[in-house]
């Protein structure tokens, strides 16, 4: 009797872990995962689109269009809403932290941050900027606003930002996202709730028109490589791929020696020195 | 013109030098069938530029860039090697078995490149840079890649043989030193060696050195494919333009090498070697080496020291070679009582775009300019100037030299003319459209340009005309050299029978 309990339970508990084992795989669990991806805005399907020029009111009291900053150099632009209990402030907070690690607010891009809340106001989104504690310096450059709610949603739609009212809040469901945008055209998107210095920095070199350079790591699985670089020193010295480029020569010259020695040429034909013929 | 005295073991009985003419010949009707369909190849490209085929799958585009650009590359390469070959034989005595071999695993080769690229859609460029061969994305499958890589080992295998037997040749007639000319630095003028002789042995050392760099290229490609093992890409990438800088410059100096031999004929004034003859050459045997490195300007892993050295190389190596041999043309043909036909006609011009095209290559290698110019359409724009106006025109040249010398058919000035001008225009037209829009910073290997790269378009669409001109100006070359090649063929074959 006791050993039927025990085995019953013990399958009890065997199917349970496998049907928890299948879980993640199941239909409902892919469904939710393809969701989420595309919840996340894509930045190869947004890359050299242009944006539209859209009227913003800023909380200066002045209005202005997007391409009155772009014209001028390239604007980092972002979305948030001024009653924001999520990731707006502490995204805002990221950012600042960023682009005081990265350098050239102002002389390589200026910042946007517009609400993309309708029921947003200037001395709202004023309210919001004060509590970013931006310096003297830093005030100048970051420019926070409003815009008109259809013209912000086509701007929205260029850059794939997207809002959605949380029912019964006054909150709102929406990706922390940047958009780099020079010449009125989409250069880079970053999103996540973070931003990463390295990241923004990779941004801004290609604002500049530098080149933004990638090479994998040295991987103990790769048995030759040219180089091992040292991240630490920014070292470099020669590994065991560099014999790989030294074997063509070498062992060709070898080739052409032996093809020399074996064939042995008549040696009838003796050098004449110029002077000797004169 | 004084000839070079032949020892007897070196003479060709008449069977078989008439045998080693039609082995000649039929590399050149080869070049006669290939050419065309590979420049249809191109025609194709350029009129998708044009947006002709917005539908069209892009991987055809890039198969066909890859066939095109192995397919070219390769086709005059062995038809320079066995026209050298042939010219050589007054000198030497090459093994006609190890040619015969050479073109039948080159055969071979070339039809496993048609079926990876064309039924297996294999689109990763002549170049194949790692990883994407055997990770494609789908675009292709990796029997594809394998059968491409496969080809390429044959062509490397044949290729080989071909230059290790052109040195034993060699090697049976001259010492190093000699085939090298050293003993002209020297001071010393015997024995006299002919200047196609410090060439090819110059060319055939540097492109071995391709063939093994090719030889790794592919180890280490099978050890991904059959046991996982991961390679470096950088590493890769400097074999990969080792070997293909390498087998473009041997291609050029087998160019020039049939220049030295074939224009003189046609001026009257010997071609000799001398000391700085011998110092060009022999300085372009260690250049050659290092040239290749411009191609990695963008790889910003590969130390400072080799950058600097492929802008050096790539500026020093243009002076002996091309200036030598540039100057020297100009030189042999001033104030002299040249014999204009269609071959030395070809042979002036192909060393005049070959002065053009380098002048635009020495550009692109410098680093802050390549560091605009990299992958735009000037990169297209300058090797096609130095191959199709270069070195495309000497080995034209040479065939129909070659093919008017053993049918003994006479040719219209007229015809020259027309020939000649098609091709100038038509060539230098086409081109100024890719030197135009590489100035606009229009980059190459795009299947379709999108709007933004309209200029793209436009530039592709003014090239069509000059791109006919130029077919035409090919077509009529066929006509007038294969017939002569007809002549020819049955003539060494009635003499070999």
């Amino acid at each position: 009797m006791g050993s039927r309990f025990c085995h019953r339970w013990g399958a009890l508990i065997v199917t349970a872990l496998c049907l928890l084992a299948l879980c993640p795989f199941s239909p409902a669990q892919k469904r939710g995962d393809d969701e989420n991806e595309r919840l996340l805005p894509r930045e190869d399907e947004v890359l050299y689109g242009h944006v539209p020029d859209i009227t913003v009111w800023t909380i200066l009291g002045k209005t202005q269009r997007l391409s009155d900053w772009w014209q001028q150099r390239p604007i980092l632009l972002t979305f948030v809403f001024a009653h924001c209990a999520g990731v707006c402030y502490p995204y805002l907070n990221s950012l600042r932290d960023a682009i005081r690690q990265v350098g050239g607010l102002g002389d390589d891009y200026e910042v946007v941050v517009l609400s993309f809340a309708p029921e947003d106001a200037p001395t709202e989104l004023r309210l919001m900027a004060e509590a970013l504690r931006l310096s003297r310096d830093e005030r100048p450059h970051w420019h926070f606003g409003v815009g008109e709610p259809e013209a912000t949603e086509r701007l929205e739609r260029a850059v794939r930002f997207w809002h959605r009212r949380i029912k019964g809040t006054n909150q709102y469901d929406h990706p922390a996202m940047l958009a780099a945008i020079k010449d009125g055209r989409v250069i880079r998107l970053l999103v996540g709730a973070t931003v990463m210095p390295v990241r923004l920095r990779e941004v801004v070199r290609e604002l500049k028109g530098e080149p933004v350079l990638a090479y994998p790591l040295p991987d103990a699985q790769m048995p030759f490589r040219c180089f091992r670089y040292d991240p630490k020193t920014g070292t470099w010295r020669p590994d065991w791929g560099l014999l790989a480029l030294l074997t063509p020569p070498l062992l060709t010259a070898v080739f052409v020696l032996c093809v020399f020695r074996r064939s042995g040429c008549p040696r009838e034909t003796e050098s004449v020195r110029r002077s000797d013929k004169i | 013109m004084a000839e070079i005295a032949i020892p007897a073991e070196i003479e060709w009985a008449p069977e078989e030098r008439a045998s080693f003419q039609r082995l000649t010949l039929v590399w050149g009707g080869t070049l006669l069938i290939l050419f065309p369909v590979l420049g249809l190849l191109g025609l194709f490209m350029r009129l998708s530029h044009a947006n002709f085929f917005p539908n069209l799958d892009p991987i055809w585009f890039y198969a066909a860039l890859t066939l095109h650009g192995v397919g070219m590359v390769g086709l005059w390469f062995i038809t320079g090697f066995s026209g050298v070959l042939y010219l050589l034989s007054r000198y030497i005595r090459p093994s006609l078995a190890v040619s015969r071999l050479s073109f039948a695993l080159t055969l071979v080769g070339v039809l496993l490149i048609v079926v990876a690229t064309l039924i297996g859609r294999f689109a990763a460029g002549w170049y194949f840079l790692y990883p994407l061969p055997y990770r494609s994305g789908g675009a292709w499958a990796n029997w594809a890649t394998d059968v491409y890589l496969i080809a390429l080992a044959i062509l490397g295998v044949a290729w080989t043989l071909w230059a290790l037997d052109l040195l034993r040749a060699i090697a049976q007639r001259y010492s190093l030193s000699q085939a090298l000319c050293w003993h002209y630095l020297r001071g010393e003028t015997q024995p006299e060696v002919p200047p196609i002789i410090l060439i090819t042995t110059v060319s055939t050392i540097a492109s071995l050195t391709g063939f093994v760099a090719a030889v790794i290229l592919l180890a280490f490609f099978a050890a991904d494919r059959l046991a996982g093992v991961f390679a470096d890409p950088l590493l890769m990438k400097n074999l990969v333009f080792y070997f293909g800088h390498v087998l473009v410059n041997i291609t050029m100096y087998l160019g020039v090498a049939m220049l030295y031999d074939v224009l003189p004929q046609y001026v009257g004034r010997p071609w000799k070697t001398t000391a700085t003859v011998a110092f060009a050459w022999n300085t372009v045997l260690f250049l050659v080496l290092f040239a290749y490195f411009h191609h990695l300007y963008m790889d910003f892993v590969q130390p400072k020291t080799f950058q600097v050295l492929g802008q050096m190389a790539s500026y020093m190596i243009s002076v002996p070679a091309a200036v030598v041999s540039i100057l020297g043309t100009l030189a042999m043909v001033y104030h002299a009582p040249v014999r204009w036909t269609l071959a030395s006609s070809l042979l002036f011009a192909g060393t005049m775009g070959w002065a053009i095209g380098g002048v635009a290559a020495v550009v692109d290698s410098t680093i802050a300019i390549n560091f605009r110019f990299h992958n735009t359409l000037w990169v297209p724009a300058h090797f096609h100037t130095y191959f199709l106006m270069g070195v495309v025109m000497m080995i034209m040249g040479f065939l129909a030299h070659f093919t008017g010398q053993l049918s003994g058919m006479e040719e219209t000035p007229k015809m020259r003319r027309a020939i000649m001008a098609l091709l100038l225009i038509g060539g230098y037209g086409f081109l100024l459209m890719f030197y135009i829009a590489g100035t606009h910073n229009v980059p190459r290997r795009y299947a379709v340009y999108p709007e933004e790269l309209a200029q793209g378009i436009f530039y592709a669409q003014l090239s069509l005309p000059f791109i006919a001109l130029l077919s035409i100006g090919i077509l009529l070359y066929i006509w007038e050299v294969g017939k002569r090649w007809a002549v020819a063929f049955a003539t060494a074959g009635a003499r070999s029978s």
